[in-house]
Parts: C-alpha cells; sequence; structure tokens
C-alpha cells in the first residue's frame, strides 16, 4: 500500500489527524533520496568501466606493456583519491560512483596485467582474486549495486572452478535422479531456508549496516523459490504419482507456512508473492491430473474446504484465546 | 578513524595490485628463458581479450635447455588450465592480429613452426614472454 493510501486510512480510522498526514507527506517529500539520479550514475559508470575492459581487451600493441600500467595505476589512484575527495565533501552519491568505478576497474587492472604479463589464469583465479582484493569496498558502500555484482562476480567465479562445478554437478545429479526427489526438495528448502537464515541474523548483528546481507539473502531466496518452481512443473509431468503427491503437499505446505509467517510478521508481498505461487501449484495439480479427472476435482474441492474452513476455524479459535486472556488480565 | 578506515580500504585494492605487478615484474627480469614447440588455436577471455590456446608439444622441445636436460612436462603441467580437451596455456594477443594470427595456427601450422619463449625457473610458475614462428617474433612474421 502506497504512503498515501495508508495515511488516508490511518485519518479514515481516527488513529491520526488530517494535518499530521500533511505533515508526514511534506516530510517524505522534502526528505527526496536521489534514487533515479543515483542509480542513473551508477549503471552510467558500469556502462564506461564496461567500456575500459572491453578497450584493455583488445591488447593494443603499438602501446608497450608498462605504459598501459603505469596509465592504469594512475586511473585506480585518481578513481580511489576522487571517492575519498567525494566522501570528504559529504557527496555520497559520487563517493558510491567512485567505489564503483574502483570495483570495476580493478577487474580491468587484472585483465591488463595477466595481457601484459602473460600469466595464463582462467576466468575463475581472476574472478575470485577481484572479488577478494575487493571485498573491503563492500564495508563502505551503502547502495546495492556494488554488493550485487560483488556477489555474482565470486559466486560465478567459484562456480567456474573446476572441482567446484563438479561436485555441485554431483550434488544435483544425487538430489535429483535420487530415488526419492521429494527428499531432494526438502534438502534444497532446508539448506536455502539456514542460509537465509543466518545472513538475517548477520545483516541484524550488524545493524543493517552492510547491503551484502540482504543481497545475497534475496539471491538466496530467488535460488529457493525457483528451485521449488523448478520442482513442482517436474511434479506436473513425473509419472510417478506418488512422488508427484509427495512434492505438491511438501511445496504447499511450505508456501502456506511462508505465507503465515508473512501475514506474523507483516511483509504484505512476502504473503501474496506465496500465495501467488499456491495458486501456480493448484494449476500445476489440475493439470497433473493425480488419478482421475474425478478424483482430482473432488480433491481441489476438498483441499480449498479444508483451507478456508482451517483457517477459519484457526482465527475463531485464536480471537477466543485472546478475548480469555484480555479477560483474565482484567 | 572513519578517514583511516575510508582510506585503507580504498588503497588496499591498488596496493595488491601494485605488489601483484612487482612480483611479476622481478620474476619476468630475473628468470631464465627457454623454448617450447606448441600447437592450437585463438579463442577469447572475458577480461583480458584474445589469446591463443596452445598445447605444448613435448616431442618437439629442445630439452636440453633444462637443468638435468629434463623437458620439465610435470612442472608446466601443474599451471595448465585444464580444460575439457586436455591441458591447456594462453598466450594473449592484440585483437587486431588474432584473425590472422588464428588463421595460420589452425590452417598453415604444418608448414610454420611455433615457439613460445618463457621465462622459467624450477619451483615458480612459467611466464611466456613472446610467440616465435619459425624460429622469430610474431609480429615480424604477420607484417610479412
Amino acid at each position: 500500500m502506497r504512503l498515501e493510501q495508508k495515511l488516508n486510512l490511518w485519518v479514515k480510522n481516527n488513529l491520526i489527524e488530517p494535518s499530521q498526514k500533511q505533515q508526514i507527506m511534506d516530510f517524505e517529500q522534502n526528505r527526496g533520496t536521489p534514487l533515479f539520479f543515483g542509480g542513473m550514475v551508477l549503471l552510467g559508470i558500469f556502462a564506461i568501466t564496461l567500456g575500459v575492459i572491453s578497450l584493455i581487451a583488445a591488447n593494443w600493441e603499438f602501446i608497450p606493456g608498462w605504459v598501459k600500467i603505469f596509465f592504469d595505476i594512475v586511473l585506480l589512484s585518481l578513481i580511489a583519491g576522487g571517492s575519498y575527495y567525494a566522501w570528504s565533501k559529504n557527496h555520497f552519491i559520487w563517493f558510491e560512483a567512485g567505489v564503483f568505478a574502483l570495483f570495476m576497474m580493478v577487474g580491468a587492472s587484472i585483465g591488463l596485467i595477466g595481457q601484459v604479463f602473460q600469466t595464463n589464469g582462467s576466468f575463475a583465479c581472476a574472478g575470485l582474486f577481484w572479488g577478494i582484493i575487493t571485498a573491503p569496498l563492500l564495508a563502505i558502500s551503502k547502495r546495492r549495486s556494488l554488493p550485487f555484482c560483488w556477489l555474482i562476480l565470486f559466486f560465478s567465479s567459484l562456480l567456474n572452478i573446476p572441482a567446484v562445478e563438479e561436485l555441485i554437478w554431483h550434488l544435483f545429479n544425487w538430489w535429483f535422479w535420487a530415488d526419492h526427489p521429494e527428499v531432494a526438495l526438502i534438502a534444497i528448502l532446508v539448506h536455502t531456508g539456514i542460509i537465509a537464515a543466518c545472513l538475517s541474523m548477520a545483516d541484524h548483528l550488524s545493524d543493517y549496516k552492510y547491503p551484502i546481507f540482504s543481497e545475497a539473502r534475496w539471491i538466496v531466496y530467488f535460488a529457493m523459490y525457483s528451485s521449488l518452481l523448478f520442482y513442482m512443473v517436474f511434479a506436473a509431468f513425473e509419472s510417478k504419482a506418488i512422488y508427484s503427491f509427495n512434492i505438491f503437499f511438501i511445496s504447499g505446505i511450505f508456501l502456506g507456512i511462508m505465507a503465515g509467517v508473512g501475514d506474523k510478521l507483516h511483509r504484505p508481498r512476502q504473503v501474496k508473492a506465496n500465495i501467488a505461487m499456491l495458486y501456480i501449484e493448484c494449476l500445476l495439480i489440475y493439470f497433473r491430473l493425480l488419478g482421475s479427472l474425478v478424483t482430482t476435482g473432488f480433491g481441489l474441492i476438498l483441499s480449498g474446504i479444508v483451507l478456508i474452513g482451517g483457517l477459519y476455524g484457526m482465527r475463531k479459535i485464536m480471537s477466543e484465546i485472546k478475548t480469555d486472556c484480555r479477560r483474565n488480565t482484567k | 578513524m572513519i578517514k583511516n578506515k575510508i582510506i585503507t580500504v580504498l588503497a588496499f585494492p591498488i596496493a595488491i595490485l601494485v605488489l601483484w605487478i612487482a612480483d611479476l615484474s622481478i620474476r619476468t627480469a630475473l628468470m631464465p628463458e627457454v623454448t617450447v614447440r606448441i600447437a592450437g588455436y585463438d579463442p577469447r577471455d572475458i577480461i583480458s581479450g584474445h589469446y591463443i590456446a596452445y598445447t605444448i608439444d613435448w616431442e618437439e622441445t629442445d630439452c636440453t635447455q633444462f637443468a638435468g636436460r629434463v623437458c620439465p612436462e610435470d612442472e608446466f603441467k601443474n599451471y595448465a588450465l585444464n580444460e575439457y580437451w586436455g591441458d591447456q596455456y594462453r598466450f594473449y594477443i592484440p585483437e587486431s592480429k588474432a584473425k590472422e594470427l588464428d588463421k595460420m595456427f589452425r590452417n598453415r601450422r604444418a608448414e610454420h613452426n611455433f615457439d613460445i619463449i618463457y621465462k622459467y625457473t624450477p619451483g615458480f610458475p612459467p611466464l611466456a614472454k613472446e610467440l616465435l614462428i619459425d624460429g622469430k617474433p610474431w609480429q615480424e612474421t604477420i607484417i610479412k
């Protein structure tokens, strides 16, 4: 719900005065974080530095290697110096732009050094080195662009290492082709859930100062829900009905719990997203036909009735418990 | 305190890169040269540009230039990139000459000898210094 709609609702229910609503609206308008401008500056920096990487990769033979390296170090120093200057003058957008440019240009420099000295490294090595030496920049950046690019770089480099790639492939094979795909689904949900919980805890313990944790959590959620969707589609086409039933059952329970948790924590988007996934699941169950059209039809009708009845009953019990508690405290 | 943190963080990646450049420069200057026979083709790296990917032909390499007159195949293999088709090494080349070199390397390998001069000392990763075509730097052959 937008701020204005929310404030109107509060005024209507006598929670705030109309004058207070106006004061809040004025405050929010004047606070005006230049999101669009900042975002466009970072996008521009991204495009420019990608262009520089491309120019460096062209390997200009008429410029001696040491001249390229010298100018590269001068450029890096100018970017770092400029970032510091912007920070000292409280120009935070330009400071963020400088930090992001430094991150990208370190990658360009690694490419250049590899080219001049013929270091014979793979993308995985260069990417990991790039990620590790730019990791401290994450501690001073408050925007999400740098953590997002850094995470993509780090994990794509890590997954490019042949041994890691092989391990993931083995795990995926074992999970997916195991005799029980529902076990694989539970394993994925549990692992991603634990990682997301650890990231939430780290974010909370660091007072939400470092956007890397929330950015990483979003990536984990993306992996969790895309895996869930993959297994739901898999269940729709799986020939063994018991596997399909188990997968639909597990994903239904999981989505229901996540929507309930979102409701408790006042996260409307979480509730809506999980319910949207449940709609998809219902459709997939209908396509899968667990048994015949008649049994699937009765099954879906019964599920709907149980869902509505169960929730209605639970709400009633909860409100009765609350009333009893109030009576007892009086 | 925050000022020092900002300065340290901004200077850290540059300092690491400068140290790396210094290490590579010292090794390039001090290590002796060895020449090995090669075969391969030309793809592209995301950040360093075009390169010739090659394998070393130890059968055709003069092993007398190495200590004990033995070719250090195993040590070179340790620093190779393990691709699906086998061990591979890279020599970065300018984009403007990549097509020509690629053509020469793929189609006229029987007519020419391709060698790489390495800076090499046992115990350190070998650093490729120069690509030779018929015993001359590749630039001279391509201009002809």
